[in-house]
């Protein structure tokens, strides 16, 4: 039943919202409100209490590109992204941004929408935490850069004392040799089987000079003492690498936290897909 | 709450549940029934307005999200030359249209013809991703999509 | 016709317009003891069972269904009641407060074992004696297949509008079968069908989810309408359509079949179980066709079919563009795919061998009929798809494979089957069909057809143009409500092709020959009833499919690579609309194989993934090709042939890439997942 007492509040500025967030509890941040649509059936859109809309805020939907990252406030659309074209975003991100839903929701849905989702991660997740993104995340009082890895926790954040928001995401444009990005399930839906997976890989000569493995769908993994195990090393990687290396993942991927399931396998079959165009 | 915005070209105000959805508040409040209830998880086209100028389904908007905004619907756009080439592209198309999703099929249509981006035919396709005709093949819809960019090239040559 | 303009019931909005919501059980089964309202405003009232004035019922094809249940609970959202008002924030809010005291009761479920007062529809065939081929053990194959609930995802969700004007009551609804709506309204209310009028509204691609259950949305809003004495109007969301409006109904199929040693079919038993929910007024229609299709056009030296439908508390099913058919054709051709793989045969050997020829009987083809071309398909298909070269490869690959990662994971499935056309309703005036056409003095033309259909009224346009030597500008199309359209039953089966083209072209024919000695005005009415009382079809249109799949091997998604569909449609109007007709139905098709889930729990449906019912979109519809046989016969239906015929087809390509038979709809990749993880756990 559609919340008859919803205050919504509008802001115009990063300190609007600030000062909003320090004299109104508990209120809710919303953007395009396309995660909220898709969870709903009824009528209208039932919306918490106290709602404050970022969305047209002009200092969140800027892009600035720098030569080493581009950087996208939290509100910048899914569309938006697009139409920079592949050649100016890493190509992990476009790839994940063309399988969101459909072109009409892409024009509303943010950037920051997606991320910050709650429950299941969403397509941009696994891109996003394998570039090492960062985020800079505002209080009422401060702001700070914080890894997108760091900032996200698979057993639940704990709870800030003060509230918080996404203010901007920096996103490194270092080029890799490879960069694969998977979607698990059907694209254009979100259901409980949807999940990403993200393989960079940079190498100089014969060597394996950096490599990222993100997945993300009911939960997250990026794990950097697996990928330090391949760093370093000399490619092709030969079949027993391979078999000691799908090995090892067992390990790190903890099958308490990640029980032997159709999605477990997918990774695990997407991981030594992706490995295998190291040998 | 109050909510002003541009409604085809008019400035409007009303006065709504800022959960409302955009698609009712057009086909309630100002009688504008191009944009249909569908599926109401914007993925069938049936509701698509044009918000700021992007083809947006109408029915995952909360209405207090349009606050300033230009909203146009399919009956003002028909009203318009970029209208006539996309109907005459798909009727030249044989494209069936029982007018349910035509709202969906023509803005997004507009859009492909309007873009400066030459797109191939899986493009095409994946920008009809947010349109559930029942109606009409796919082969259709991108075959009237293709004659409309040739009508609008022609036209505006002529011009 | 402007943009905005009306033609969708759910456009409409009288003055002093009501909306009305219905009230529904909260429990799968039992009996309704009392229903407290809250304290109603002035201007909204709640009418129920009691305050019905005629019968407390529709019936459609001989079930009954109540309105308002007035003390057996059916199926969890039983319409009890409906609460009606002039705002409806206002009415769905009182509609949350009601409070209804139940008594439950245990409900009846769907399964193997099953009580005789279940059973709502019943049909054997038998030939021969089958039991006795099955003495030779070895040379029996067994399978069963499960085919779920689905939804009819149409495009504008169901509702009606009511209102009384000229003293009349008019009902305007998308509907197939605007006469029952009159016939329902009318017996509900115990008023004269001529003081009722129907307008059917534009309707779409409805998919056979609109053939009667309009009628009771009607009977419930006119009843509010009659009562309160202002225009009522329901429009579900789209969630309350999921919830509570037809499904298809689901079946399970089981095949046992012999097989001789010059691999013929000896003997066949088959035994299907329908789901037909609370209920089902299509149920014996759907039992016959089910029950007709299920050996198919293979000849079979004996056999039995037994098909039973059970009563169960689920809310009403019903077909799906299509009835029974295509699931009697997924289970057999995956069932025959099956036994050809074990046997090391060549599928289409195996099938010209065994297919029906001219002169010979079988539950569907009649020894007056029976040439359907099935080389000349299979020859379309095989120069199209490059059929052969294809499954032997993959037959190959698949056998010689290593590791679950030693070359691509490919299939290629080819299926053969049919669309049943003309509805032989075989309840009296349920399917009788007339057209009239008027030419006047001037030279115009107006025809009373009932159909609506744009795509069909350009093709009618094109009939009666050409037949009258005149332009398609002069011909107008009228009657378009009860009053004024001559008597149709439902717009289903092909009805439009098979039965209203013909009946178009024989009333031109008429007037061609009088025009020229008799004097204008000239009108001719031609009317069709159904002749054949056992027939289960008027006619088949006969088709063959291939699909070619690759299975993503790290996430177990088929991709799509191509399908190829041929068939002997007859006589074609216009081939454009022939081929639209068919590729529409391909996306819907690949839909309802692979992403259309529905799961059921205590009586209540869901979607199974997601909170959105996950369909395929049209622009999902991969690269198909299309071939129609030229052929003399008259116009044939293929709106259903897709999806009949491709979840076959799919499946045996999976069939071949797995090397286990699919035997449910939809089928999805953690299904292909569970299918090599039990492979490589037997290893």
């Amino acid at each position: 039943m559609i919340n008859k007492y919803t205050t919504v509040y509008h802001a115009s500025s990063i300190s609007e919202i600030q000062m909003i967030l320090k004299n109104i509890a508990g209120i809710s941040l919303v953007a395009g409100c396309t995660e909220i649509a898709r969870r709903q059936t009824g009528r209208a859109l039932h919306l918490q209490a106290n709602v404050l809309s970022l969305a047209k805020i002009p200092e969140l939907c800027t892009i600035a590109k720098t030569e080493r990252y581009i950087e996208f406030g939290p509100c910048v659309t899914l569309d938006a992204i697009l139409q920079l074209g592949k050649k100016n975003i890493p190509d992990a991100l476009y790839d994940s941004v063309c399988t969101i839903a459909n072109p009409g929701v892409r024009a509303i849905a943010t950037l920051g929408g997606n991320i910050a989702a709650k429950g299941q991660r969403l397509s941009t997740f696994a891109a996003l935490l394998a570039l090492d993104t960062r985020l800079e995340i505002r209080t009422p009082y401060e702001a700070a850069w914080i890894p997108m890895a760091r900032y996200f926790s698979n057993t639940g954040k704990p709870q800030s004392k003060d509230p918080e928001f996404i203010s901007k995401i920096r996103v490194p444009t270092e080029s890799w040799d490879i960069s694969i990005h998977r979607r698990i399930g059907q694209s254009g839906i979100v259901t409980d089987r949807t999940a990403s997976f993200t393989f960079l890989v940079k190498f100089q000569k014969n060597v394996l000079a950096d490599i990222r493995i993100a997945y993300a769908g009911k939960f997250f993994f990026r794990k950097r003492e697996f990928e330090n195990l391949m760093i370093g090393r000399t490619l092709p990687l030969s079949e027993k690498d391979m078999i000691n290396l799908m090995d090892k993942a067992e390990l790190f991927f903890e099958k308490d936290l990640f029980p032997p399931s159709y999605e477990r396998k997918c990774l695990f079959n997407l991981l030594e897909e992706s490995l295998r165009e190291l040998t | 709450m109050i909510i002003p915005f541009e409604l085809n070209g008019n400035m409007v105000y009303i006065d709504s549940n800022p959960g409302e959805r955009l698609v009712h508040i057009l086909r309630r409040r100002f009688n504008l029934l191009a944009s249909k209830e569908g599926c109401l998880s914007g993925r069938c086209g049936s509701c698509m307005i044009l918000l700021d100028g992007n083809p947006i389904p109408s029915c995952i908007v909360p209405v207090f999200q349009i606050r300033n905004a230009s909203i146009v619907t399919l009956e003002h756009f028909s009203k318009s030359d970029d209208y006539g080439d996309i109907k005459e592209g798909f009727e030249n198309a044989g494209v069936s249209m029982c007018g349910f999703c035509d709202a969906g099929k023509i803005l997004v249509a507009n859009a492909i013809v309007s873009s400066d981006v030459r797109m191939s035919k899986e493009e095409i396709k994946a920008m009809f991703s947010g349109n559930m005709c029942r109606c009409t093949s796919i082969d259709d819809l991108v075959a009237g999509v293709k004659n409309a960019i040739a009508i609008r090239r022609k036209r505006k040559n002529d011009k | 016709m402007n943009e905005g303009d009306i033609r969708f019931f759910s456009d409409l909005e009288f003055p002093d317009q009501y909306h009305g919501v219905l009230i529904r059980s909260s429990i799968q089964r039992g009996h309704l003891v009392d229903i407290k309202p809250p304290k109603l405003p002035d201007g909204y009232h709640l009418y129920t069972a009691t305050d019905i004035p005629g019968e407390n019922r529709i019936t459609a094809m001989g079930t009954s269904i109540p309105i308002f249940a007035p003390y057996e609970i059916q199926y969890y959202g039983e319409p009890l009641g409906i609460l009606v008002g002039p705002d409806l924030d206002t009415v769905l809010e009182l509609v949350s407060e009601v409070l209804i005291e139940t008594e439950t009761l245990e409900p009846y479920e769907f399964g193997e074992i099953f009580a005789s007062s279940q059973v709502v529809g019943k049909r054997i065939l038998i030939s021969g004696d089958p039991d006795a081929s099955f003495a030779d053990v070895a040379s029996v194959y067994e399978s069963t297949s499960e085919i779920g609930p689905q939804d009819h995802y149409y495009a504008e969700p169901l509702g009606v509008n009511v209102s009384i004007a000229n003293g009349k009551l008019e009902v305007y609804t998308a509907t197939q079968w605007p006469f029952h709506v009159r016939t329902a309204v009318s017996a509900v209310l115990d008023l004269d069908p001529s003081d009722i009028v129907v307008f059917p509204m534009a309707i779409g691609e409805a998919m056979d989810g609109k053939i009667w259950f309009p009628s009771l949305l009607a009977a419930q809003a006119s009843l509010a309408a009659v009562l309160c004495k202002k225009p009522v109007k329901i429009a579900f969301s789209r969630q309350e359509d999921f919830l509570f409006s037809v499904k298809s109904a689901p079946s399970q199929i089981r095949y046992r079949t012999s097989i001789a040693s010059d691999g013929s079919i000896d003997a066949m038993i088959v035994r299907i179980l329908i789901n037909a929910g609370a209920y089902c007024p299509l149920i014996d229609e759907i039992v016959d066709r089910i029950t007709t299709a299920a050996t198919g056009l293979y000849m079979i030296r004996s056999y039995r079919v037994e098909t039973y439908a059970l009563r169960t508390n689920l809310p009403p099913m019903g077909a799906l563009s299509g009835w029974g058919e295509g699931h009697a054709i997924f289970a057999l051709e995956t069932h025959i795919a099956s036994i050809i793989s074990q046997r090391g045969l060549s599928p289409l050997e195996w099938k010209l061998m065994n297919m029906a020829v001219l002169g010979q009987k079988t539950p569907i083809v009649t020894a007056s009929s029976g040439n359907y071309r099935y080389d000349e398909l299979f020859s379309a298909i095989c120069t199209s798809s490059d059929y052969l070269r294809k499954y032997t490869a993959y037959e190959y690959l698949n056998h010689k494979r290593k590791g679950y990662r030693d070359g691509p994971l490919r299939g290629i499935g080819l299926a053969c089957g049919f669309q049943g056309n003309g509805f032989s309703g075989k309840h009296p005036g349920t399917s009788t069909y007339s057209v009239e056409i008027t030419m006047e003095t001037g030279g115009q033309v107006h025809i009373r057809c009932g159909s609506n259909s744009e795509s069909m009224r350009q093709i009618i346009r094109a009939i009666a143009a050409n037949s009258l030597g005149i332009e398609e500008s002069l011909i107008r199309f009228t009657g378009t409500d009860t009053e004024s359209m001559p008597q149709s039953g439902p717009d289903t089966l092909s009805s439009k092709t098979t039965i209203l083209a013909p009946l178009i072209e024989k009333c031109c024919a008429t007037i061609q020959r009088q025009r020229f000695r008799d004097p204008l005005p000239i009108t001719v009415k031609k009317t069709w009833k159904p002749s054949l009382k056992e027939a289960s079809f008027m006619s088949l249109t006969p088709a063959a499919c291939a699909v070619e799949i690759e299975l993503d091997p790290a996430t177990y998604e088929a991709c799509i690579r191509g399908i190829w569909l041929s068939c002997d449609a007859g006589l074609l109007y216009n081939k454009h609309v022939a081929l639209t007709a068919v590729k529409k139905a391909i996306p819907v098709a690949l839909s309802k194989m692979t992403a259309e889930q529905i799961t059921i729990r205590d009586g209540k449906i869901a979607p199974k993934q997601s909170v959105q019912y996950e369909v395929l979109t049209p622009s999902m519809q991969p690269e198909c090709e299309v071939t129609f046989l030229e052929s003399g016969e008259q116009a044939r239906g293929i709106g259903s042939l897709a999806i009949n015929l491709i979840p076959a087809a799919y499946a045996i390509a999976l069939a071949q890439i797995t090397g286990r038979q699919i035997t449910g709809i939809p089928v999805d990749a953690e299904t292909l997942y569970s299918f090599f993880e039990s492979e490589a756990t037997e290893k």
